[in-house]
């Protein structure tokens, strides 16, 4: 409790932060006034209109990243288990590019996370598949390994045939993520979505502990498996298709929040849940900050810092896991 | 350090002679957008067998419906060996393997710096008209074009025109020593971009562009996909930007390529910000 | 008496065919038969876990309360997440979301009656092989369910550690409770177990107390070893 109320109160700190970075000088008498509606109608549009938004979607979509993370763990009872590293990132960004390049979403704005939705949960489904669940994690990697690169190759394919010239530059948007931009548009075609993959998760995460033990002792502790598995693949699919869809794959934040709180909050799943996602939240809040102080105007990746932060303490876990798999 | 200055003598008088071939080309073959058309404009009949197929698309081409007349090409070593050119014409920023494997095939391949100012046009032209051994026409063109600028430049030095900013796709702009910067300053107005520090072509933030209330802004023409990076150009804080009295212009291929046809998208340019028409 | 267990005519296709038994209160019944006869699919096809034809009265109650009527230790003993013993044996009592207060109580009586107290802060992963089976028995145990289900309880436990536990469940028997448990230590099932089942390529081949099935021709035949009686114990031979 006294841990979720740490990162809350971190959360909040960050959002607050984030609606006074950017590369406008405003100063911020006139930055806190225009959050009110008062001042320079044009600085009003940027806070209001630019800031707001960004801020809010750094911590939706940080949040969504490590509930799914923490999930997608707990389901796969594998520890590196992550939606950009099995796959499902890459997946989710190719149903949204296919969503925008076929200009289905001019009409319809939803289906731009309701595709990625679509990619997210075609990759988990192919994990399974592949990999099975309490999968090793060679095997659980090797098939990530597979199931992004192809991903992020039918990305540039469709991008490159994509008439529009400008296209081809996108692929580093897809494949880093970015939160420059943004509007509130994109906060309303996810927010539902995030909302819904978040509140199956919730609703499964006594299943989760349960599912620690292994299926068969799930399902003698009471928990209808098949129907836990559903949950838990649709959550974790809209909860990384809704986030993709509107910022870009990001990856190893799912991974390596849940890795690092696991630690304090101990190793039952249930318990990892509510901390994971403020955490990874104001982790995207921490970064997207970073990245307007570092290079402003430069539109530096979101993903770039996190796969910075992100692959030593990757890289460390494989290390730590090898024993396990011989 | 002999070596390798007798190397790079041998290399430029190697490349002088190129430029000064004896008979002119009987067949050429462009690969890059902006070659393609002022190999176009400049090339006798029948000489010009092929452009890119960039040409073609009216999105990136002013002269679209010209290439029509041409065979097309993808800008592939092979694709371009078959056509049997005695003269490929290459942009600077063309594959550079291509060309290497073109000029190691023998074949003669002639690179054109990119246009980063409207003086880069007149270079350009006449480098052409050598290549081509069109020079007559190319002196002729270059001249008329100067004499166009001139006028315009002098109405632009008449009073400082409104304050502009570029808006390209992905959040680009026209920055200081860029095409688009000549063009803009050149119709009469003021590009914002240089008084932000951004260079040749920077990024330039929704947010900085907002706030920098300029009186006029100029969008990059849409394409008809519908992509993330055209969705900036229609991000609900800019329209509402734009939805107060405000001047607004679209780029055009014109601006993608500098040759003669920039000029038109310059008194266009001028007529869209309400300055009084040159005759 | 009422059955704890009644299985009628179970098959699983090339694994179990037409299986038949009951389970009563007071019975710690071991289910033994070479590698791959079909104990634990016999055990999995009575809980529901994989396809089969034929009825469990398990299966009749639905899965949410399931676990108020039988307890299952799965032979899967794998736990990757740093979980302590105390947690792990007090997830038992989740099936059971009225019984107040009490579950911490009752999930500690287990381990201090197992000798788990001195593992209660370890976490699950830092554990033995036979350590970790032990938790996870306890964890089935605190179950409080009528009746066990136990794939190879014993796997991986020390000499001194399989007798404690096979006389665990004989007396959790002795207190009206039943288990039925897969055992591979013929002596070892034939002194605790108050009935034997003879499980051969899935049909189950006798049924009975331990002193009138496991005949010297019957253990020749299935297991192809030599179980002879001395008193109380049992002496295994090739």
């Amino acid at each position: 409790m006294k841990l979720i109320l740490a990162l809350a109160t971190l959360c909040a700190g960050l959002t607050l932060m984030s609606l006074f970075v950017g590369s406008g000088n405003v100063a911020l008498r006139e930055t806190i006034w225009a959050y009110f509606g008062a001042g320079d109608p044009l600085v009003v549009l940027v806070m209001q209109e630019l800031r707001l938004p960004r801020a809010a979607l750094a911590l939706l979509i940080g949040a969504a990243l490590g509930f799914a993370g923490a999930a997608m763990q707990g389901f796969l009872r594998n520890p590196l288990a992550d939606p950009g590293i099995v796959g499902t990132s890459a997946f989710a960004a190719l149903g949204a590019v296919i969503a925008l390049q076929t200009g289905i979403v001019a009409l319809f704005p939803m289906a731009l996370p309701l595709m990625a939705l679509g990619g997210a949960l075609i990759s988990v489904l192919a994990l399974l598949a592949l990999a099975g669940r309490g999968a090793r994690t060679t095997t659980l990697i090797l098939s990530g390994v597979a199931l992004s690169s192809a991903a992020a190759a039918l990305v540039s394919l469709v991008l490159n045939l994509s008439p529009n010239p400008f296209a081809a530059n996108e692929i580093t948007f897809w494949m880093m993520g970015s939160l420059a931009d943004r509007s509130f548009r994109h906060v309303s075609v996810a927010l539902p979505i995030l909302l819904l993959g978040a509140m199956l998760i919730w609703r499964s995460r006594k299943g989760l502990d349960a599912l620690s033990f292994g299926e068969e002792t799930a399902l003698s502790m009471g928990v209808n498996v098949r129907r836990l598995r559903l949950q838990l693949i649709l959550g974790t699919a809209c909860l990384s298709g809704a986030a993709t869809a509107v910022a870009g794959m990001i990856g190893f934040v799912g991974l390596v929040i849940p890795h690092l709180l696991r630690r304090v909050t101990g190793g039952m799943p249930s318990r990892l849940l509510l901390p994971a996602a403020l955490g990874s939240g104001a982790l995207i809040l921490a970064a997207d900050i970073a990245v307007r102080i570092i290079l402003p105007g430069r539109d530096l990746k979101l993903g770039v810092l996190t796969a910075l932060l992100g692959t030593p303490v990757f890289l460390h876990m494989v290390w730590k896991s090898r024993g396990r798999d011989t | 350090m002999r070596l390798r200055a007798v190397l790079l003598a041998g290399l430029w008088l190697a490349g002088a002679a190129s430029g000064a071939a004896a008979d002119p080309a009987q067949r050429v073959v462009s690969m890059n957008l902006c070659t393609d058309q002022l190999a176009m404009l400049l090339a006798a009949p029948g000489q010009l067998i092929s452009v890119s197929y960039l040409a073609r698309d009216a999105r990136s081409s002013a002269m679209a419906e010209v290439a029509q007349n041409f065979d097309i090409n993808h800008g592939l070593a092979e694709e371009i060996a078959f056509l049997r050119p005695d003269l490929v014409l290459a942009g600077r920023y063309t594959t550079r393997v291509t060309v290497d494997m073109l000029q190691r095939l023998g074949y003669r391949v002639e690179v054109f710096q990119p246009e980063n100012t409207l003086d880069d046009i007149r270079t350009n032209l006449l480098q052409m008209g050598r290549a081509l051994g069109r020079e007559a026409e190319a002196e002729r063109m270059a001249e008329e074009m100067q004499q166009t600028l001139l006028s315009l430049r002098e109405a632009a030095d008449d009073k400082p025109g409104p304050e502009t900013a570029v808006y390209y796709s992905s959040g680009y702009t026209a920055g200081a020593r860029s095409l688009g910067h000549d063009i803009v300053t050149t119709a009469g107005l003021q590009n914002i971009a240089p008084k932000l520090g951004l260079g040749a072509s920077g990024i330039l933030p929704l947010e900085a562009l907002i706030l920098s209330d300029a009186d006029m802004v100029i969008r990059g023409a849409s394409y008809q996909g519908y992509s993330r990076s055209e969705e900036m150009l229609r991000h609900p804080a800019l329209e509402r930007m734009l939805a107060a009295p405000r001047l607004t212009a679209e780029t055009r291929p014109e601006w993608t390529c500098g040759t003669p046809l920039t000029l038109s998208a310059i008194h266009d340019l001028r007529a869209a910000a309400g300055l009084e028409p040159l005759e | 008496m009422k059955s704890l267990l009644s299985i009628e005519n179970m098959s699983v296709p090339g694994r179990i065919s037409n299986a038949s038994l009951q389970i009563f209160p007071g019975e710690f019944v071991g289910l033994i038969g070479p590698n791959g006869a079909g104990k634990t699919t016999l055990l999995r096809a009575a809980m529901g876990m994989i396809p089969a034809s034929g009825t469990s009265s398990l299966l009749a109650h639905k899965i949410n309360v399931r676990p108020r009527h039988v307890a299952y230790l799965a032979q899967e003993r794998e736990v990757v997440w740093p979980i302590s013993v105390r947690e792990v044996v007090a997830l038992g009592r989740r099936a059971h979301p009225d019984s107040g207060g009490d579950d911490q109580a009752r999930a500690d009586a287990i381990l201090q009656r197992m000798a788990l107290d001195d593992f209660a802060t370890r976490q699950i992963p830092d554990l033995s092989g036979g350590e970790r089976a032990r938790v996870l028995l306890a964890r089935a145990l605190a179950q409080g369910a009528p009746l066990l289900l136990a794939d190879e309880p014993c796997a991986a436990l020390d000499p001194i550690q399989s007798i404690r536990t096979a006389k665990l469940l004989h007396a959790e028997a002795g207190n009206g409770r039943a288990a039925l448990a897969t055992l591979h230590d013929l002596p070892l099932a034939a002194r605790w177990c108050t009935r034997l089942l003879v499980i051969e390529r899935g049909v189950i081949v006798a049924d009975g107390a331990p002193d009138q099935i496991l005949t010297p021709e019957l253990c020749r035949r299935v297991f192809d070893i030599s179980l002879t009686r001395h008193g109380q114990s049992w002496l295994l031979e090739e």
